[in-house]
């Protein structure tokens, strides 16, 4: 853990000298790799458990998406305003990293139904009873690529739909549509359908 | 959508909230990044001109690693076709380049169907000597689409991205069936 960490709590041995996000991210900004380092360690594990999730699981794509973020990250630095929090600015631009491919009307009709639906069907043969933590994180993985996106931007992230649509470029109606089907599908292979 | 609906999406949105909120990235993460630094130019600062982007996507790359040679000799090629469009004089108008073109759109469209074939593909069991070779396919891919994204007029680029994309498959494919691995 980063001893510098914000999150650092008060039964640490001694009090942690905070260095916040914005002075990090001005040292480097102005070229302080080690600075960068500690941005890294302090918010890779939140970015990359997003990433994980919006990338289905699949681990060597979180983190190349991770990667290209932090790099994208890095370059773009310079141009930081400060107008948002770090955490918020970094976490715009690995979704938008992770959500590049599922922009465009051709994937509203191309995931629609069958692939989500084949892996779930794949999947019937778990007890579908006593869901746990790790039942619900499996079968999210299991959705269609942009209802997936939708729920765990809404339901996770706490977007609002107007946002989400932006960042799908799809109409608000569609990511409103996209949330009940996935919230569908969720509870139809979690076993609580009612 | 009445209260019983609205009493279990609620139900169900308190679960998802609970799921683990941070993951731990692997270390090599932070040590592709670290080598990338190295080589990424940084913007102005509060200028939207962007910067060189050969050497962006030249960054981008995961550091080298020993791999089979007809993946490497693909990857050069890719490589290749990637500095020699984003060599080509820039459009003054980069700032809005991240527009989606029509041709990032097919690119999305060959990139969904990859992974779509990928998706059927079991990957549990491919030899770790092969995972290097992947990998640098799979920065390659992503290097050739940010260059597509650059140069949004580069059409012989989707052909890169097939060729890699295909590549990547037929690799993993022989991965999962040693005896028709090449070496």
């Amino acid at each position: 853990m980063d001893m510098l960490d914000a999150t650092v709590t008060a039964t640490a041995p001694s009090p942690p000298v905070v260095v916040d996000d914005a002075a990090l991210a001005r040292a480097a900004a102005a070229g302080d790799t080690r600075a960068y380092e500690r941005i890294y360690r302090r918010h890779s594990p939140r970015l990359y458990a997003l990433l994980w999730r919006l990338c289905g699981g699949n681990a060597a794509r979180a983190e190349d998406v991770l990667q290209e973020t932090f790099i994208q990250a890095w370059r773009k630095l310079p141009q930081f305003r400060f107008e948002s929090a770090l955490a918020t600015w970094l976490h715009r631009l690995a979704v938008n990293t992770a959500l590049m491919e599922l922009r465009g009307a051709t994937f509203e009709s191309l995931d629609i139904g069958e692939s989500g639906m084949d892996l779930l069907a794949e999947m019937a043969d778990t007890p579908r009873c006593h869901a746990t933590g790790m039942d619900l994180e499996r079968a999210l993985l299991t959705l269609p690529p942009r209802a997936r996106a939708v729920l765990v931007l809404h339901d996770i992230e706490g977007w609002k739909h107007q946002e989400i649509a932006v960042e799908l470029q799809m109409a608000v109606g569609s990511s409103k549509a996209q949330l009940h089907r996935a919230r569908s599908l969720l509870r139809t292979r979690l076993g609580d359908a009612r | 959508m009445n209260n019983h609906d609205n009493n279990h999406d609620e139900v169900l949105a308190q679960r998802l909230r609970d799921l683990p909120a941070e993951r731990i990235p692997p270390a090599a993460v932070w040590e592709r990044i670290s080598a990338g630094l190295e080589q990424t130019p940084r913007s102005e600062p509060i200028v939207v001109a962007s910067v060189s982007p050969l050497a962006d996507a030249v960054a981008r790359r995961a550091p080298r690693r020993h791999w089979p040679r007809h993946a490497a000799a693909a990857a050069v090629v890719a490589l290749v076709g990637v500095a020699s469009v984003l060599l080509l004089p820039r459009q003054p108008t980069a700032a809005v380049a991240i527009e989606e073109s029509s041709l990032q759109h097919q690119a999305n469209t060959i990139t969904y169907q990859y992974r779509q074939a990928m998706a059927t593909i079991p990957q549990e069991n491919l030899p770790v000597e092969l995972q290097p070779a992947l990998r640098e396919l799979d920065a390659s891919a992503g290097s050739i689409r940010s260059a597509i994204a650059q140069s949004p007029d580069a059409g012989f680029l989707l052909g890169q991205l097939q060729r890699t994309y295909a590549l990547r498959l037929e690799l993993t494919r022989k991965g999962l069936n040693p005896a028709g691995l090449s070496t």
